[in-house]
Parts: C-alpha cells; sequence; structure tokens
C-alpha cells in the first residue's frame, strides 16, 4: 500500500469537477451564501450584497425561484398546472393577506384581483 | 436527490467475491465479514468496491493495486485502497484512498486522496465516485467527511464544495494572510464573518469558509491557503447544502 503521508491530498481539481458537474450557477451560489450571511447576522442585506457582486433584483429572483420550488415541492402529487397555479394563487393571497391586510386599507383590490385570476384559471379563461 | 439508508450485512461468500476482483485483504486475516459487520455495519463494501472498480478501470491500461486494511487497534478502521504504480506521477496517475474510522464515538470517513490521470478527468467520474461513495456513508451512519485543503487551488476549491474549516488556527492564518494583502474594506468583511462565526461559536469547529471563498477578492488568498475541512452529515444545514447543490 502507498503512505498517504507522503503524498498530497485529494486533488483540487476533483473537487471543481464536482462544481461543473452540478446544475447551480455562479449566481446562485453567490445567492445562497449571501442569504446565509444575512441568517448569520454577517452583513446587512446591502453589504452582502455590495461585497458578493449580487444585484439586489438577482437576489430577489433567486429567493423567490425558491419560493416556487418549496411550492412545487410541497404538492408534487399535483400533476396539472391548472391546480398548481391556482393553489400558488390562493397561498399568494394568504402571505399578502398575513404580511400587509393589516396596514394596507388597499389589499382588498389585490385579493380581489388574485381572486378572479384564481377563478378565470379554472375556466379555462387564462390558459397556462 | 434523496438518499435512504439501505441495510446490509456481509457475508463470506461475498469477501471471497471481492478477493477474486483483486483487492488484497491486509491487518486482521480471518473473519473479516464479521470485523465489518461489527464496526462497520451496513457497509455493502462488495457493491462499493464494484463501483470503484467499474468506475475506475477503464481510465488506466497499467495494473492496479487494490487494498483493503483491517485495523482494530487502537480503533477500527478501514482503509480502501485503489492506485496503479505510477500513482506519483500527477498526470498519468490514479489513486484513490478512503480511511473510516471511529472518533469520539462517531464514525468518520478521510478523504485521503484522489488523484485522476490527466486525459480522465473533468469527464463525470469524480461526481459517480461520491455518489457511490455517499450511498454507502448514509448506509454505514458517517457522521463527518474530512477532506485537508491544500496544494494547487485545494484551499479554495473544497470551500467552495461547502467544507467547512475545523481548525481556528488555520483560519486564524487564513485571516492574517488577508490582512496583509486585502484593502481595509475588504478586510473588515473577512474578519466580520470570522469574529461573528467564533464570538458565537467560541470552540466552533465548522466554520462555514464558502462565506470567504464566494467573496471575489478572497479567491487568490484561499487558493494558497491550507486547512482541514469537514462535511458533518447530521447537520441538516451542510447536508443539504452538500447533497443538492454539490450532487444535483
Amino acid at each position: 500500500m502507498f503512505s498517504s503521508r507522503s503524498i498530497p491530498t485529494e486533488a483540487a481539481y476533483i473537487g471543481d469537477e464536482l462544481i461543473q458537474d452540478q446544475q447551480l450557477s455562479d449566481l446562485d451560489r453567490k445567492c445562497l451564501v449571501v442569504r446565509q450571511t444575512l441568517q448569520d447576522g454577517d452583513f446587512t442585506l446591502d453589504e452582502a450584497l455590495s461585497l458578493y457582486e449580487v444585484s439586489k433584483t438577482d437576489f430577489e429572483s433567486f429567493i423567490a425561484k425558491n419560493v416556487i420550488a418549496e411550492l412545487h415541492s410541497t404538492f408534487p402529487q399535483m400533476q396539472s398546472s391548472k391546480l398548481q397555479a391556482v393553489f400558488t394563487i390562493e397561498v399568494l393571497a394568504s402571505i399578502y393577506k398575513n404580511l400587509f391586510s393589516s396596514v394596507d386599507k388597499r389589499s382588498m383590490y389585490i385579493l380581489q384581483h388574485l381572486q378572479n385570476l384564481s377563478r378565470e384559471i379554472e375556466e379555462d379563461k387564462v390558459l397556462l | 436527490m434523496t438518499i435512504k439508508p439501505q441495510t446490509h450485512s456481509l457475508n463470506s461468500i461475498e469477501v471471497t467475491e471481492i478477493k477474486s476482483l483483486g483487492f488484497l485483504f491486509q491487518g486482521i486475516s480471518a473473519f473479516q465479514d464479521e470485523f465489518i459487520n461489527t464496526h462497520f455495519a451496513n457497509c455493502d463494501l462488495l457493491l462499493f468496491l464494484n463501483q470503484i472498480d467499474d468506475i475506475l478501470s477503464p481510465v488506466c491500461n497499467s495494473s492496479i493495486n487494490k487494498y483493503i486494511y483491517l485495523n482494530n487497534s487502537p480503533l477500527p478502521e478501514l482503509l480502501i485502497q485503489y492506485f496503479t504504480n505510477n500513482y506519483e506521477d500527477e498526470n498519468n496517475g490514479l489513486a484513490l484512498s478512503r480511511i473510516f474510522f471511529w472518533q469520539d464515538g462517531e464514525l468518520v470517513v478521510k478523504h485521503d486522496y484522489f488523484r485522476l490521470p490527466a486525459s480522465s478527468r473533468n469527464k463525470g467520474i469524480a461526481k459517480k465516485i461520491f455518489q457511490a461513495s455517499l450511498q454507502q456513508y448514509i448506509n454505514m451512519g458517517v457522521r463527518k467527511i474530512l477532506v485537508h485543503a491544500a496544494l494547487n487551488d485545494g484551499g479554495y476549491v473544497w470551500a467552495r464544495n461547502y467544507f467547512s474549516a475545523i481548525n481556528q488556527d488555520e483560519t486564524r492564518q487564513i485571516l492574517d494572510d488577508a490582512k496583509s494583502k486585502l484593502t481595509p474594506v475588504h478586510f473588515w468583511a473577512v474578519e466580520r464573518i470570522y469574529n461573528n462565526y467564533y464570538e458565537k461559536n467560541p470552540s466552533g469547529i465548522a466554520f462555514p469558509i464558502v462565506k470567504w471563498a464566494e467573496l471575489p477578492f478572497m479567491k487568490d488568498i484561499l487558493r494558497g491557503s491550507n486547512w482541514h475541512g469537514v462535511i458533518d452529515l447530521q447537520d441538516r444545514e451542510q447536508f443539504t447544502n452538500f447533497i443538492l447543490y454539490v450532487f444535483k
């Protein structure tokens, strides 16, 4: 057997290959770290975005993609895109209601719009 | 990607099959199946070695040395080595070494050494080996994967693969290096991450060095760094990052 103590360690290109094979983009990797630094209290949002060179729009899009992925993974049995869309709209309405209905006096317009959209999808008036 | 633990009990017929694959057992000379079932329960060693052989044997033309070393003192240890005679040749050598051992009552695997011939790199071989390995780690209840991040950019690459840094002395050394090379504003950020972690975890052994690795100005500093890394497979965040973002 060879002596592992006398030779170099796990080659870096092995790790490089693992990174290249993954479907995660460099931007996604940065967004993940930005989120981690926010959760751990390392930086404020503005500091983290600036340090990791991520735009606010890209970070918001990353968070949205994660929320959508979470929604889809929660109910994978919903095969129909119509059912998924209606369910997603209801979740969005619930989120809005929870976060803003007590402070936004016009929240009813948004909630009404979401309700209409949901009904139109169900009636195939809006095609997905 | 979901990896469900599978049970397995190695038997003497499988040991014979392992030997017929060309693996030489060293250390404990008899009842190897009992030793593995007792100390490394649920390791499907025959399947694992078959997978290693299937993945790695096509990448080299020369003969391959295959060893299983079983050691019972001071603590049980299982070492798998697979290498060509020219394993020290950086461009043409092939070598894989994995050591399973017990540490503070936890089963740990050290990713000791993995080298591929230049002609076989970036062809998905590393990923296949890691995937086959991970199934066994889950089966066996491995708690941690250890790696020594050093040489030829290893310090940067393994950080980006979500390994955390174990030793504060080593992260302190990287911090000192950063202080001498970075602007005050950049160093402020690097130090902030360091201080925030060690203030909350005074005896911390899992510094999230990926936070440094993704800072654009830390790339060159980490490329020359030397540190010991760990993935804790029972830490939900570390495990999720490793599984989802390395093996997705």
